[in-house]
């Protein structure tokens, strides 16, 4: 009976890994293809890059991502550690009022946000949309996973540290740059990395806020209307690329060692 | 000289009052605040540190008033319960730290290095980092980053209590030796009452954010000057009773039928309860054969003094731990006294009657009712 | 000096002013516009009601909200189900390999909702992966991958499980799984020891798994659009509808917040399992 449930566990795992990246590994191989119906046997081919880099706006779309997603994870990152020190830091009782709000958008649909942003810039802030709006909109529910991320990983520091460093005379801000930056800057590092991917793909609050500017998910939608285009084979690929190289390098960091993630010894 | 002074200090989380109106005078001294948890004693510690603010009173330290001062500009070494060092430095840069903070060259650095490594004897890991210490490497780091820098005074906030017995043995012994070696003030908080009678010149007792009793160590053992000190400091017995006689300093409380002598305390009147407390190594414990068992017997204690009580009882069992032996005797009316001494062979069989008799100097009596009695520690 | 409130409140303040301004007074500006009208593309302050009249009156509007209640529902009880074993063989027998394994389950979702999609029409649709194999061993294709409820059901759940897995996950991190053993030793079978001992108290990740799941499901558009096919529309569908082509921002607003009502309602009738935080595995650390 154990030994089934166990098997049972094991085939389920296997499962879920090859409902999860069987697609992602196929588009990608058939990024690489001539024939995107039939693709066997293989013959390798790069024209659907070129026609990715062809493609007119490609280039804009691009740099508008990375302009989203990098300020979004700025932004995200800063509110969520400020958040997360208040937080665990002073043991207050308006700590889970706090929580509570950060961990909020959580809970809230991403076409709620969209629309309601796109309605609430336009009619009451008069704001037109653009690059801008579209990171204001990007970083709130960004916001509400950097904080879960950075209050996870802080759980675990111990602030009495702080208070060591003060009694051996570090100022407030000697504190924070001799031992609690040094000691949290992972979980920052990690709560920015996945908040610029996720504003970087977003679509349905991004969709809503950027009008005309084209942006790389917006892109991909415009093409995906009309069935899988070429270029969207190669951009699919690039991404799911990009995104799990980052993420190893995130990881790699961690098992190395140069980024501590345990505070108590 | 007196180096660290509190004056009325008071401290309040909330609707709480951790800390209520202290006074602390502390000289070039092993001083140590024993008390149990939540008497307000770390949080003395803490006002000292300059880690909390005191919502009324003083601190001054070297007779300068350091309480609006921020912990890093006080010039104080601790050393902290967990040890707290920090785990991305290696161990010289974690003894370094207060220098690097005060702006120390980097040659006068190296010379204290070399010197604290050498007092606390910590030579050829200072290249380590902190989780590849043993827990009494770890502690000799903490111990050095708090001296490295010559500090006016160290405040240590048990220091000790995650370390295994042996190894808190050895170390009780090497602080104190730092201690002699510095000649600075030492500030030892504990709830454990072996370490602070071990290591300090004089201690405070702490209960309720109230100090209690502040002496020297062996006056605070043995002359307690509230219920609450002797039955917290060492191990206690206590019988309660009518107080029938007052003459003298001395009181005489009747205790089903015994009478039983000790030191009066103020409070006491002819007639009111009152608790008799008295340490289990003062107490003299005699075999008896079987007919005596119920006959209240005037004995003569080994130095010849006439015992100030003496109370009949069961011997239930005996704790044979080495070196001395504890004695629990039933003494009846739902009472146990525990009585350490020598180890005796006439005291190991089980059930058999023994009278017990201390001196009345020995023992201290205080009315039964103002102040509920604190639980004995382990 | 500052107190510690006021200094948790300070950092707490710059997001909090954020949220406030950007996220929480736009929601409450849709519930203003829902009783407002739109006239050419403008919002016209006339206050009124129509909009809910013609959303309850209205019976295609219901049946896009039921369907997508339907489709939520099934999602969600789909990631329960498949991820409650995964979850669990990954926190108790993952050792050293649960950060990958764990994180090989969530990395997927930060690559965006629309490549995934398209990731997944070149698997289930009538030229993915399936049928051409299918066609090409002279067999037949299945209908119900493309363009159907069956494949929006897939895709929803392609997209939102590892949610379900990363909440249990966590969750089971802070549970001693030796509670089992001693579930065990009392004579629970192994089944009974689960519902006794490891469901109970991991019960609020499970429930935070369910709204993390459900939320994004039924409000979903992206794809029933490229996945659901001429009947698949769902009310996300609808709603984006009144964004795009129609421009009806009023009514889209009522529909906006006829969704967050129902969210907001499943999330409440789902945190009732854990009223009793103590039996539901949390612990609330004192001081």
């Amino acid at each position: 009976m154990r030994q089934t449930v166990f098997g049972l566990q094991v085939v389920m795992l296997i499962g879920l890994y090859l409902f999860l990246y069987a697609p992602i590994f196929y588009i990608i191989y058939v990024s690489f293809q001539t024939n995107n119906i039939w693709p066997f046997p293989p013959d390798f081919s790069l024209h659907h890059y070129q026609s990715l880099l062809g493609l007119r706006d490609f280039h804009a779309a691009l740099f508008n991502s990375v302009i989203i997603g990098g300020a979004t994870a700025v932004l995200s990152a800063l509110f969520a550690t400020m958040a997360a020190i208040g937080v665990l830091r002073y043991r207050t009782r308006w700590r889970a009022t706090v929580a509570g709000l950060y961990l909020a958008p959580l809970f809230i649909a991403h076409i709620l946000i969209g629309i309601a942003s796109l309605i609430f810039n336009k009619s009451v802030l008069g704001l037109p949309g653009n690059l801008g709006s579209a990171v204001i909109a990007n970083a709130t529910y960004a916001t509400a996973f950097a904080f879960l991320i950075v209050l996870a990983q802080l759980a675990r520091y111990d602030w009495r540290l702080d208070e060591a460093a003060m009694v051996f005379g570090a100022s407030p801000v000697g504190t924070f740059r001799e031992v609690t930056l040094p000691l949290i800057w992972p979980s920052v590092l990690g709560a920015a990395i996945v908040s610029f991917l996720m504003a970087f793909n977003n679509l349905e609050v991004t969709f809503y806020q950027v009008g005309a500017t084209p942006t790389l998910p917006t892109l991909a939608w415009g093409e995906l209307r009309h069935g899988i285009s070429e270029e969207l084979y190669a951009l699919t690929s690039l991404i799911n690329g990009a995104v799990f190289l980052l993420l190893a390098m995130l990881y790699g960091l961690l098992r190395s060692g140069v980024l501590r993630v345990e505070y108590r010894d | 000289m007196v180096a660290l002074r509190l004056e009325r200090v008071t401290k309040r989380f909330g609707r709480v009052t951790a800390v209520e109106g202290v006074d602390l005078e502390i000289g070039d001294e092993f001083f140590a605040l024993l008390g149990p948890s939540g008497s307000g004693k770390t949080t003395v510690l803490r006002m000292i540190a300059g880690l909390e603010a005191p919502n009324q009173g003083r601190v001054l330290i070297d007779g300068a008033d350091v309480t609006p001062l921020a912990p890093y500009r006080r010039r104080i070494g601790m050393v902290f319960q967990d040890f707290l060092l920090f785990p991305h430095r290696t161990v010289a840069e974690n003894i370094l730290f207060p220098l690097r903070m005060q702006g120390v060259g980097a040659a006068e650095q190296r010379q204290h290095l070399d010197w604290i490594t050498q007092l606390v004897r910590l030579i050829g890991v200072e290249d380590r980092y902190p989780h590849q210490l043993s827990g009494g490497q770890k502690q000799r780091v903490a111990l050095a980053r708090g001296l490295v820098s010559r500090p006016k005074l160290l405040l240590l906030d048990e220091p000790l209590a995650n370390l295994d017995r042996e190894l808190r043995r050895e170390m009780e012994i090497e602080i104190r030796r730092f201690q002699l070696a510095l000649g600075i003030p030492f500030i030892y908080v504990t709830h454990n009452q072996e370490e602070a009678l071990t290591m300090s010149d004089r201690m405070a007792v702490m209960r309720a954010g109230r100090v209690e009793q502040i002496g020297d160590k062996l006056d605070v053992y043995h002359h307690p000057k509230t219920r609450f000190v002797a039955a917290f400091v060492g191990a206690n017995n206590s019988v309660a009773g009518t107080v029938t006689a007052l003459a003298d300093r001395l009181a005489t409380i009747d205790w089903h039928g015994h009478a039983v002598q000790a030191r009066a305390h103020a409070g006491l009147a002819v007639g009111a309860q009152a608790v008799c407390y008295v340490k289990s190594e003062k107490i003299a414990v005699e075999a008896v054969a079987d007919t005596d068992t119920r006959t209240q017997t005037q004995t003569q204690t080994d130095t010849g003094r006439a015992a100030a009580a003496a109370i009949t009882g069961t011997l239930r069992d005996s704790i044979f731990k080495g070196h001395y032996a504890d004695y629990l005797i039933d003494i009846g009316e739902g009472r146990e006294i525990t009585v350490s001494g020598p180890p005796r062979s006439d005291l190991f069989s089980h059930d058999r009657p023994v009278v017990l008799s201390w001196a009345a100097a020995d023992a201290d009596a205080f009315p039964a009712d103002p102040e509920p009695a604190a639980s004995r520690e382990a | 000096m500052i107190g510690p409130v006021a200094k948790t409140l300070l950092l707490a303040l710059p997001g909090l002013s954020f949220l406030v301004v950007f996220l929480f007074m736009p929601l409450v500006s849709i519930v203003i516009f829902s009783f407002w009208r739109t006239e050419s593309y403008e919002l016209i302050a006339d206050w009124n009601i129509d909009n809910y009249a013609t959303l309850f009156s209205d019976v295609t509007y219901l049946t896009f909200l039921v369907r997508s209640l339907v489709m939520a529902t099934a999602v969600t009880l789909t990631s329960l189900l498949y991820a409650w074993p995964v979850a669990y063989l990954i926190a108790k027998h993952g050792g050293r390999y649960r950060l990958v394994l764990i994180l090989l389950t969530a990395a997927p979702f930060l690559t965006g909702e629309i490549l995934r999609v398209t990731a997944l029409q070149q698997i289930l649709g009538p030229i993915g992966l399936i049928n051409m194999a299918l066609g090409h061993f002279g067999l037949a294709p299945i209908r119900a991958l493309m363009y159907s409820n069956v494949a929006s059901w897939i895709g929803l759940t392609y997209l939102w499980m590892p949610f379900m897995v990363l909440a249990i996950y966590l969750s089971l991190l802070n549970f001693d799984f030796q509670l089992m053993e001693v579930a065990k030793v009392n004579g629970a079978r192994v089944w009974r020891a689960f519902f006794e001992v490891a469901w109970p108290l991991n019960m609020a990740g499970t429930v935070i798994g369910c709204v993390l799941v459900f939320i994004p499901t039924l409000g979903s558009s992206l794809t029933s659009q490229f996945l659901g096919g001429p009947n698949g529309a769902l009310y996300g569908n609808i709603l984006a509808h009144q964004f795009g082509a129609t421009g009806t921002w009023a009514f889209g607003s009522a529909m906006g917040v006829l969704l967050f009502a129902v969210s907001l309602a499943v999330t409440l009738v789902l945190a009732r399992a854990v009223r009793d935080f103590r039996r539901a595995g949390i612990t609330i650390k004192e001081g």
